[in-house]
């Protein structure tokens, strides 16, 4: 099982793919990866947690630095895969105003392209639209 | 004074021209050959000497023969001279003019006479001729003076021998021999000499011609003896027969009484008679001179001529050549002297080339055995000990000893050998002390000293007789620390072989040293990490069977090391069942108790979920086949659940050995159930096999470990021996006994052989109770405790309670508690459990607390989202333990205590305190945005914390998690997350 954060590209999405323990020892293949994802010019970071099971606080500073370089970049991030206690995390040390948080990666494209509604349910919410960024 | 002091100097100059050293056994043979030397001088002296004596006397010998044959020589000579002379007076004698007779003839003779004698040139020799009548009366003479006397009638000096006249009468004619005759004349002392010779006269009468001889002219003069005598020391004599001296050649030197006394008279009367000239050496006056003696017989008359001379002359003749040989002898002394010399040199150069050669061999076999024996062992006082008695085989001391650096700084005594051990009473000496050994380990070379009374470094010890040290510095990792000390009873001890030894011997001492240091402090990290995982182990272990009044439980597991791979679990389960475990790690020590922990706890998870064994085990391999196969580990596990309402055994195995029943008749026989281990593979479906065992029958459940156990003839307990065994054991036998009983024999077997794998052995037998309860125990009855809404409370044997679930809740897992009451009130107390756990510093470690803390927790009842927390906090306790308070020193460990009590848990999480915790906490994110997250999780998700610096220097983090608190009741800042409320923030 891998160890490394994975860099893979869709598109304008760059996704950093988390191993199963995110710790301080991640750091090192996390930069390698996100350095990839800089230099193919990526608008959209997609950090996938969902092989991770295991986030220390060094684990979460990581994605903290991260997150603030893409935003400083002008990158929008997503993370996602997340349990219930890791979401809980990431809002306690503010990431989740830095981020969106989203149940899967479908969601994340739901969110990026959403589809159009259908007629009923334009009828029935006609107001609820994405809410812009 | 030193009593060596010379030595050096003598070394120099050994040095100097021979190339050789004092110090060294080279130097005997230098003396040696030095001696040889003068021996062999003494011998060619000797030689020399005798040489010598035997030319000396050899000359001698032929000295003397010399001195013979110059006498022989003269005597020849003389006898020559006399005969000419007789032939000079008979040719006289027969002429015409001595013939004739009468007073007219007489002129005419005379002058006959006078021009004879002057043909002859006898003037000075013969002193008269005078002509003589038969009657011996004087006719006429010769000279004037002489004949004169005749005719004046006056007394003639001379007259013939009366006996020959006798012989002479007128007209007779007689053959008469010409002859010398001694006669004294009268008045006189002195004898004449007399030539006389017969004349026949005209008258027909043998009358007489005789010639007065003077003997000493002829000597002197005509025969020149004197020229005989060539040296100063030499003489020369002439005797007559009478021994009268007739002539002596030189006025000076040796006189003729010396020469008598030497010679007794026989010995000249037997020369007189005719003997053998003879020769012999005399010693007047302490001069040893040598004579020869030689007759010499003339015209019918003996004289005795007598030749003398020092043997000095004979000694300087030969002097020359005794001179050369001397000189030869030097020579060639001195020559061999020198070959000898060089090729003693050449000797003792290659003796000592090969020696060194030798010595090294010896020394590089020598220290080989040493790093051997130094390193045969990693026990650090053991190797301190082999250090100072291998180094007793290279080097005679009269004492040794270690001196070890404490963590003070002060230098101890580690250990000593020798025979002053009553002067090392002293075992750690201050920084003033010791300070030679102090100077070793400053400067990290030797120091030699080879006279201690006159060193003032050197501190003498009370009692001690040390009069040369020899300090060598013992290094670990390049540092210093350690003094081998060699200590002399006498000055100059230490040769410059036994320094060089030393320090060869303190590089190999100190590479031992430093082996058993890092053994020492790996075996102590090991020992910590066994202690770690023993703690583990210990705490997820039950310690005393449950009480089940159907079920009668004897267990027993025997590590063969200090952490076991096997373990074991009894836990009660809803309907008074129990689940009963025995697995098997691959594998032994930390990484079989840490996978050991991971299978007890989802052990305890799915349990939960699967009551049946196939299907527990089933679930268990697929939960834990990813990490065993990383591992590349396994494990053998039965699981068995008995259930008291039907005395039914439902049983699913994974690798472990087959257990045995006892059946209604007392034999016992394995039950065929199996299965591959877990971890060995995702296809692996386990079933399961029922069977009920009545009260009476009994199963015997147990790991690998029991019939593997093999002794030291290689035999193993085996199958066989366990059912003969099992057979024997009588039929009314409780668990107890038969666990007593198995085991027992099992030690018998192993005969004091350390079993080489764990043992476990669980014993199971039902009992006949009286008035068993179908559905739930007598007394029990639904409990009140508000965590378990729908557990029932049972009352054990010994008035403790167990709570257990009646029904699995949907989201909370059922928990058994093994309560005490304390009181008869509807509270309950339950006693504090701890579970102590000791992590080595390596950041990873506190997933084993992570962990521990999740399955306490989980028994106790928390929700997950509780769990979720607490696991969080308490790695995040650990993590900061290890990496800031213990600086990942893996040598101190993180002391992790977990502490469950009635509606709390509290985890104490202790580290040295490298480094302290900051105190007022920083915000987080102050120094870096992606740091100082730790503290903050743990004080927001824990309900108390508690952050302490102990007095002896730890820090303590203590955290407090309470039951029935829930998200909702976390402090307002903290925000609550539900997988339902997907809230976009950053949107």
């Amino acid at each position: 099982m891998a160890k490394d954060v994975q860099f893979r590209q869709d598109g304008k999405i760059g996704f950093l793919d988390f191993p199963r323990d995110v710790i301080a020892q991640t750091r090192e293949s996390a930069y390698a990866a996100y350095n990839q994802l800089s230099v193919s010019k990526v608008e959209i970071v997609a950090m996938n947690f969902e092989t991770s099971d295991y986030l220390n606080s060094a684990g979460i500073g990581l994605v903290i630095s991260l997150v603030e370089d893409a935003n400083r970049a002008g990158r929008r991030v997503f993370a996602y895969g997340l349990s219930s206690h890791y979401r809980k995390l990431f809002s306690m040390v503010g990431l989740t105003e830095r981020l969106s948080l989203v149940a899967n990666e479908q969601a994340m494209r739901d969110k990026l392209n959403p589809p159009p509604p259908p007629e009923e349910a334009k009828k029935e919410e006609p107001k609820k639209e994405e809410p812009k960024s | 004074m030193r009593k060596y002091a010379i030595i050096p100097y003598i070394n120099t100059v050994f040095i100097y021209f021979l190339g050789s050293d004092i110090l060294e056994r080279r130097f005997q043979i230098y003396v040696i050959a030095v001696f040889g030397l003068l021996l062999i001088v003494a011998l060619i002296g000797v030689v020399t000497l005798f040489a010598s004596g035997v030319i000396g006397r050899t000359v001698l010998d032929q000295f003397k023969v010399q001195q013979l044959q110059i006498s022989t020589s003269v005597a020849q000579q003389t006898e020559a001279y006399f005969n000419s002379l007789s032939f000079e007076i008979i040719s006289l004698a027969s002429s015409p003019e001595i013939q004739g007779i009468g007073t007219s003839q007489t002129p005419q003779a005379i002058a006959a006479i006078e021009a004879n004698i002057e043909r002859a040139e006898r003037q000075n020799t013969v002193n008269s001729v005078t002509r003589y009548d038969f009657r011996g009366r004087p006719r006429y003479a010769w000279p004037s003076q002489y004949n004169d006397l005749i005719e004046q009638g006056e007394a003639y000096p001379f007259a013939i021998p009366p006996e020959l006249l006798e012989l002479t009468t007128e007209g007779g004619v007689i053959e008469l021999p010409t002859q010398i005759y001694r006669v004294i004349r009268s008045g006189q002392a002195r004898p004449d000499y007399l030539l006389i010779t017969p004349v026949e006269a005209r008258t027909g009468n043998t009358e007489y011609l005789v010639y007065e001889l003077d003997l000493d002219a002829i000597f002197s003069q005509d025969l020149s003896l004197d020229g005989f005598v060539d040296s100063e020391s030499g003489q020369l004599w002439v005797l007559d027969n009478e021994g009268t001296l007739l002539y002596q050649a030189r006025t000076e030197g040796e006189t003729i009484s010396d020469v008598r006394e030497a010679f007794p008279a026989t010995i000249l009367q037997n020369i007189l008679a005719g003997g053998d000239s003879v020769s012999r050496t005399y010693s007047p006056r302490g001069t040893e001179r040598i004579a020869a003696i030689a007759p010499v017989q003339v015209s019918g008359y003996s004289f005795i001529l007598m030749l003398s001379q020092d043997t000095d002359e004979a000694s300087n003749l030969v002097a020359g050549d005794i001179q050369l040989i001397s000189v030869m002898a030097i020579v060639t002394s001195v020559l061999i002297a020198i070959l000898v010399f060089f090729g003693v040199r050449r000797l003792v150069r290659e003796t000592s080339r090969r020696r060194a050669e030798a010595s090294a061999q010896r020394t590089a076999r020598a220290l080989l055995e040493v790093s051997r024996a130094l390193n045969s062992s990693l026990d650090l006082q053991t190797v301190l000990d082999r250090i100072l008695s291998e180094l007793q085989k290279l080097i005679p001391f009269y004492s040794a000893s270690i001196l070890l650096l404490n963590d003070r700084g002060l230098l101890e005594v580690a250990t000593h050998r020798g025979d002053d051990a009553e002067a090392h009473a002293q075992t750690t000496f201050l920084a003033t002390e010791a300070r030679a050994a102090r100077e070793v380990i400053a400067r990290g070379h030797p120091v030699i000293i080879q006279d201690t009374a006159h060193d003032e470094r050197w501190t003498p010890l009370p009692g001690s007789d040390i009069q040369s040290w020899m300090g060598l510095p013992l290094r670990v990792f390049e540092r210093s620390v350690g003094v081998l000390n060699v200590n002399g009873r006498t000055i100059d001890a230490f040769t410059s072989q036994d320094v060089e030894l030393a320090e060869a011997f303190s590089d190999q001492a100190s590479v031992a040293l430093q082996n058993a240091r890092l053994h020492d402090m790996e075996v102590k990290r090991i020992e910590q990490e066994l202690t770690v995982a023993r703690g583990i182990q210990t705490s997820l272990l039950p310690t005393e069977p449950p009480k089940l009044p159907e079920l009668e439980i004897a267990f027993t597991s025997l590590a063969a090391r200090q952490v076991s791979g096997d373990y074991f679990q009894i836990l009660p389960l809803p309907d008074r069942q129990l689940g009963i475990f025995i697995g098997d790690v691959s594998g032994k020590g930390m990484p079989a108790a840490l996978i050991m922990a991971v299978i007890t706890t989802a052990l305890r998870d799915e349990i939960n979920r699967h009551r049946y064994p196939g299907e527990l085990l089933n679930a268990l391999n697929e939960r834990l086949l990813d990490r065993l196969l990383q591992n590349q580990m396994n494990s053998a596990l039965i699981a068995a659940l008995f259930d008291p309402n039907s005395y039914e055994f439902t049983i699913a195995n994974a690798g472990m050995v087959q257990p045995y029943i006892r059946d209604e008749e007392g034999a016992w026989d394995f039950v065929d159930v199996g299965g591959y281990p877990l971890g060995s593979s995702q296809q692996t479906h386990y079933t399961t096999k029922s069977l009920q065992l009545q009260p009476g029958r009994a199963m015997v459940l147990f790991s690998d470990g029991i019939v593997e156990a093999m002794n030291r003839r290689g035999e193993f307990f085996g199958f066989e021996r366990l059912e003969q065994l099992l057979n024997k054991i009588a039929d009314d036998a409780n668990a107890e006994d038969i666990l007593k009983e198995i085991v027992e024999a099992v030690d018998k077997h192993l005969d004091k052989e350390v079993a080489q794998d764990d043992i476990t052995v669980m014993v199971l037998r039902p009992l006949q109770v009286e008035h068993p309860a179908p559905s739930a125990m007598p007394g029990s009855r639904l409990s009140t405790n508000p965590d378990f809404p729908n557990g029932k409370e049972l009352l054990d044997e010994d008035d403790s309670r167990t709570l257990i679930a009646e029904d699995e809740p949907a989201k909370k897992p059922s928990i058994f508690h093994h309560l005490d009451f304390s009181t008869g009130t509807e509270s309950y107390s339950m006693p504090r459990q701890n579970v102590e756990l000791f992590l080595p510093s390596t950041l990873g470690f506190e997933k084993v607390a992570r962990n521990a803390a999740e399955a306490i927790a989980r028994e106790m009842g928390f929700t997950e989202d509780r769990i979720d927390d607490l696991k969080t906090a308490v790695a995040e306790a650990c993590m900061n333990a290890i990496e800031h308070g213990n600086l990942q020193d893996r040598s101190s460990a993180v002391t992790v205590l977990l502490s469950a009590a009635p509606g709390h848990l509290q985890i104490r999480v202790e580290d040295r305190g490298r480094q302290s915790i900051p105190d007022p906490l920083p915000a987080p994110g102050t120094s870096a945005p992606d740091r100082g997250w730790g503290l903050f999780f743990i004080q927001s998700l824990m309900d108390e914390v508690e952050i302490t610096r102990l007095p002896e220097g730890g820090n303590l983090v203590k955290m407090t998690i309470y039951l029935g608190k829930t998200e909702g009741e976390l402090s307002e800042s903290e925000p609550t997350s539900d997988a339902s409320e997907w809230v976009d923030e950053a949107d």
